[in-house]
């Protein structure tokens, strides 16, 4: 212990050869383990306590953000309730069902769209439905030339967009609710669990920005109204 | 001369027997490598976000399949089938010690990456598709392997001097920060709007939703914390173990602590196994994907 009684185990691992034991850190004088006021471990101890108590503090801080102000009532103005059950269908539809586009991109991509138009009751199912109908599956392109304010851009930018997952970025983007709720302009409403887990959000296949909003064979979108939600 | 230091030390190196890091190796290889071939073959993920995960799998896949090859070269060299001190062996010693080195970096630049991927899906969500394109997704990548190539040399070629270690420390440090506060500041906005959306008073379903919100809201804390988690559990041992190298390599304390090193290895290495259940097996379209390739139907769909 205070001295090294057998050079030759020391010689015999120089320098070069610490890879291979991982014993590098005993080249030099060994250490005297005389007149501890501790548990030798007590380094050890400590540091692994201190990490467990930082990640379970960690959780309990993030579980009292999300209990804090949770029952608060919000006297918020009527259009936003429309919004927020879209959201409620967009959440489950984040959810639950992502389909890839080039699969059966028809049924989940449309299938957003039916839940926006069934509950808003503006537009025409069967109009979005074609609307989806495009030449090799997936909704497509379709820019809407009859459309007005924010809820033109908002369904010229989901007809514009190429697949389902862009379609849930932009309705993600759009429902930030900058109007009812007053909240950082650059955040957007976003599920927990697919903020972390299940990042399905905007995917833009290369070439987009090129090809956008160059089709317009299809005019299915109707305009809709301030009422529907928007 | 690791005899002496047992036979006269109170804290003896506890040694990982060698069948767990090959499990450990081959396990969270064969993972990352499956995580790396699905998105490679899949054309719905060659998007920005799934390339940086296609990326911290890579980089898990190199350090997996480094240390199974180190921990069997050590077998063999126990066993007496290679020479420790030969100059091809510790040539091959280097090589696989700056692999290792390149891969733990990249791991980081990964992690790093996918954080500042998410926080832009989140927060410029509607111009996500112009500040995050796959050209520059391509270049970013460029950027992080050459730089971990580089930074591997670096460290391999002059470990030996404090100043290297000293580096890695603070660049670790500095990413778990930046780590630390984008996914903090990406959940606490979220909360913010899903705590106002919940608050509406909604005469029907106004119920359900609110408590939908807070298990979402649970889910998503739980989420979090395992993936920070697990990372400052994996990663902070080895570091704290530089560190003390560096800084008190004679107290006895310190020694303890650094008898340890094999099982900070293997939670390092434990790391890369976990890596994927925590990024990529989450992701609904890349668990697809693993489907079909392992039952090897329907090949077409995907390529």
């Amino acid at each position: 212990m205070s001295g090294t009684d057998s050079p030759n185990s020391t010689s015999a691992s120089p320098i070069s050869d610490y890879e291979w034991r991982y014993e590098y850190y005993d080249e030099e004088e060994p250490v005297s383990f005389e007149g501890l006021k501790a548990h030798r471990y007590s380094i050890v101890i400590c540091f692994w306590v201190g990490l467990a108590v930082f990640v379970i503090f960690m959780f309990f801080l993030l579980t009292i953000l999300t209990k804090t102000g949770a029952s608060q009532p919000d006297s918020m103005a009527q259009p936003c309730e429309k919004r927020h059950r879209l959201i409620d269908y967009m959440d489950t539809e984040l959810n639950n069902r992502v389909r890839p586009p080039h699969s059966s991109g028809l049924d989940s991509s449309c299938s957003l769209f039916k839940c926006y138009v069934s509950k808003e009751g503006q537009l025409s199912p069967r109009a979005l439905w074609t609307t989806g109908r495009g030449a090799s599956g997936g909704c497509h392109r379709r820019p809407s030339s009859s459309l007005e304010g924010e809820d033109g851009i908002l369904l010229q930018e989901l007809a514009v967009a190429a697949n389902r997952t862009e379609k849930e970025g932009i309705l993600l983007a759009h429902f930030s609710i900058p109007n009812c709720v007053n909240s950082d302009q650059s955040s957007s409403v976003v599920d927990n669990e697919q903020l972390l887990g299940d990042p399905e959000l905007p995917v833009t296949p290369e070439g987009w920005d090129q090809s956008a909003v160059n089709h317009s064979d299809h005019n299915d979108f109707h305009a809709p109204r301030k009422s529907a939600g928007l | 001369m690791n005899a002496t230091a047992v036979n006269q030390s109170d804290c003896p190196e506890v040694k990982v027997p060698v069948p767990i890091f090959f499990t450990i190796g081959i396990v969270s290889l064969a993972e990352n490598l499956l995580v790396v071939v699905a998105v490679i073959r899949n054309r719905n993920l060659h998007a920005p976000m799934y390339c940086f995960i296609c990326s911290l799998a890579a980089f898990n896949t190199i350090a997996s399949l480094t240390k199974t090859c180190e921990t069997l070269m050590i077998v063999f060299a126990d066993v007496g089938q290679l020479v420790k001190t030969g100059s091809s062996e510790q040539k091959l010693d280097d090589v696989m010690d700056s692999l290792l080195c390149m891969s733990f970096v990249g791991s980081i630049f990964s992690f790093l990456a996918i954080a500042v991927d998410r926080y832009i899906t989140i927060f410029h969500a509607l111009r996500y598709h112009n500040i995050m394109t796959m050209r520059r997704t391509g270049a970013i990548l460029g950027v992080i392997w050459t730089t971990c190539g580089v930074s591997a040399l670096l460290m391999v070629r002059f470990f030996h001097s404090n100043f290297i270690m000293i580096c890695f420390v603070i660049f670790f440090v500095v990413s778990l920060v930046i780590i630390c506060f984008l996914y903090v500041y990406m959940f606490m906005l979220a909360r913010i709007h899903a705590r106002k959306i919940a608050a509406l008073p909604i005469s029907n379903g106004g119920n359900s939703r609110h408590q939908r919100w807070r298990g979402n809201s649970m889910r998503g804390a739980l989420t979090l914390t395992i993936l920070f988690g697990a990372f400052m559990v994996c990663w902070m041992p080895f570091f704290i173990h530089l560190i003390i190298i560096m800084v008190c390599p004679m107290n006895p304390y310190c020694e303890c602590y650094r008898s340890l090193f094999q099982l900070h290895v293997v939670l390092l290495i434990s790391h890369a196994l976990i890596d994927p259940a925590i990024y990529a097996f989450r992701i609904a379209e890349l668990r697809r994907t693993f489907r079909k390739m392992l039952l090897c139907s329907d090949w077409r769909r995907y390529a």
